[in-house]
């Protein structure tokens, strides 16, 4: 037996503002994708498209990740901040630095692009402090924080690649080939981002859909192959490979994902909670966009034999929205209504709890409200995929806008999670009851 | 000395929480709460703390057991 040492909730004003801001980086996402022009359709270098990508990774995604993991870790994997004062300063970087990042790529000022950078570099140095000891990943083997272990260390690969291709822009050292262009791209989107989804939902899927009869089989060499083929295949897509080798690399990385994808889906069908709330739906729709990725990603790798119109850039465009937008932001969007009432639940009502009725983490937000949000992304995403496969940039603007709509009415909707007060549902759970839902 | 059983998996949080929290209200000095888990309740240990309870949890076999009782001074 073990006698644990008291865990300690974070503020709940530390966690917040990540959830609150992250929303804002997908407006200004859907905004530059509503202001595509010709090049958009030509180009995945084009420099409206590398900002467009930047915003929705790191201000949008990686913003609201980073909230998840300034939560989860001390909450649910028993590690600790080091500082919370530093997350708070972290916060404030990262919310100054995106939007002047993001600007360099749209004005393609190299020598601005720079400094910015090396503030981005700042904010991640900044999390990382914080995010290792917050995992706990030295003091327990548990699989959410294997997975969150090694996305920190893609985080930093990716960000050390990120700043020299900055680097090259300006000084002109050697060419960000399309290969190079890929290999960072995926280091990113596989490494960092699809390493910590998979990992925050073997947590958080099988805790709020309550999945007792099975247990995940496979995440060990899930894990493994995931971060050999982000990292290998990362390397390998820089030295510009021809077809084939393309080809092999896409279906590297697809295995991971692709398993984990049948894994979630085992444990999904295995829940005793049978009415699907939003972070469950979620769940479902987000896989439903994995295997669009990877079909669409494993199409792009073969290139321009297959391509709509011979013309790999839309390819690559559908297959980057169906990935960052469908994948992973659905993900992020469902659990972000279980994380953020969960936490306002925690620093509201836990000192009641079992002294006066307090209400459930349902009663916190409006189911209705998160089911709409997601109805609008979900839309505005498939319709921006349609945009790039069609070639027409008024659907894909059309998406774009439809992107930026979901984003203002999700980041209303949790700004009324933290800042209005809960009236306690009738159904609430009184001392010595136990809630139903 | 009683022992109060509650069998707290199966339940999304918070409510595992809420349900030691609601039974430790009628624990005697010698009484302890013995409840089974789906995993170990990190943000529920300073809110014990707090209430002038103690725990022990066994995280070692498949169903995780916290065992709760008052601080005797
Ligand atoms: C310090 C951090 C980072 C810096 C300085 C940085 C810099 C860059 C630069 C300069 C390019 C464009 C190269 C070119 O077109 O010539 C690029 C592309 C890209 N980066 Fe980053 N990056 C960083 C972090 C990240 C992260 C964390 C992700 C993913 C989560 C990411 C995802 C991408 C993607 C997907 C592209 C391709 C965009 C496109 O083709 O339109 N980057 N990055």
């Amino acid at each position: 037996m073990t006698l644990a040492a008291p865990g300690r909730g974070p503020a709940l004003a530390l966690v917040a503002p990540f959830f609150l801001a992250a929303p804002l980086g997908l407006a200004l996402a859907g905004l530059i994708l509503a202001f595509s022009n010709g090049d958009t359709l030509l180009a995945i270098n084009a420099p409206r498209t590398v900002a467009l990508t930047h915003a929705a990774v790191i201000g949008w995604l990686t913003m609201g990740i980073f909230g998840a993991v300034y939560q989860l870790g001390p909450a649910v994997l028993g590690g600790r901040l080091v500082s919370s004062r530093l997350a708070r300063v972290h916060f404030f970087v990262h919310a100054t630095v995106v939007p002047a990042f993001v600007w360099t790529f749209w004005q393609w000022d190299v020598r601005l692009m720079g400094y910015a950078a090396s503030g981005l570099v700042l904010s991640f140095i900044l999390f990382l402090i914080n995010a290792f000891p917050a995992i706990g990943t030295l003091r327990r083997g548990a699989l959410p924080a294997r997975y969150l272990g090694a996305s920190l260390v893609m985080l930093a690969v990716t960000a050390g690649f990120g700043i020299t291709w900055a680097g090259t822009l300006q000084h002109l050292w050697f060419p960000v080939t399309m290969g190079r262009l890929a290999g960072h791209a995926h280091l990113g989107l596989l490494g960092w981002l699809g390493l910590t989804l998979m990992g925050v939902a073997y947590q958080l899927a099988p805790m709020f859909n309550v999945v007792q009869r099975k247990r995940p089989v496979a995440g060990g060499p899930i894990l493994a192959l995931t971060v050999t083929a982000a990292l290998g295949g990362g390397l390998v897509l820089m030295a510009d490979p021809g077809p084939w080798v393309r080809l092999a690399v896409a279906a590297a990385m697809a295995a991971g994902p692709g398993a984990w994808g049948i894994e979630m889906l085992r444990l999904m069908l295995a829940r005793s909670r049978r009415t699907l709330d939003v972070q469950g739906r979620a769940t479902f729709v987000s896989l439903g966009f994995l295997v669009v990725t990877i079909c669409l990603g494993l199409l792009a790798a073969i290139g321009k034999p297959v391509s709509p119109g011979h013309e790999p850039t839309r390819l690559l465009l559908g297959y980057g929205i169906a990935g960052v937008s469908g994948w992973a932001g659905i993900m992020l969007i469902g659990n972000s209504y279980k994380i953020l009432p969960f936490l306002v639940w925690y620093h509201r009502y836990r000192q009641l709890a079992g002294i006066r009725p307090v209400p459930v983490v349902a009663d916190i937000y409006s189911e209705g409200a998160a089911r709409a949000v997601l109805a609008v992304h979900t839309t505005g995403t498939i319709v921006a995929i349609a945009g790039a496969l069609l070639g027409d940039l008024n659907i894909l603007r059309a998406g774009g806008l439809m992107l930026t709509l979901g984003a203002a009415l999700h980041m209303v909707s949790l700004a009324h999670i933290v800042l209005a007060p809960h009236a306690p549902a009738p159904r609430r759970i009184g001392p010595g009851e136990v809630a139903t839902r | 000395m009683a022992t109060i059983q509650l069998d707290n998996r199966g339940l999304q949080p918070p409510e595992p929480m809420v349900r030691i929290l609601a039974a430790l209200g009628s624990l005697a000095a010698d009484d302890e709460v013995v409840a089974l888990m789906d995993r170990e309740p990190h943000l529920l240990y300073p809110e014990l703390e707090r209430r002038g309870f103690t725990w022990e949890f066994d995280g070692r076999d498949e169903a995780f057991v916290l065992t709760v009782r008052r601080v005797t001074a």
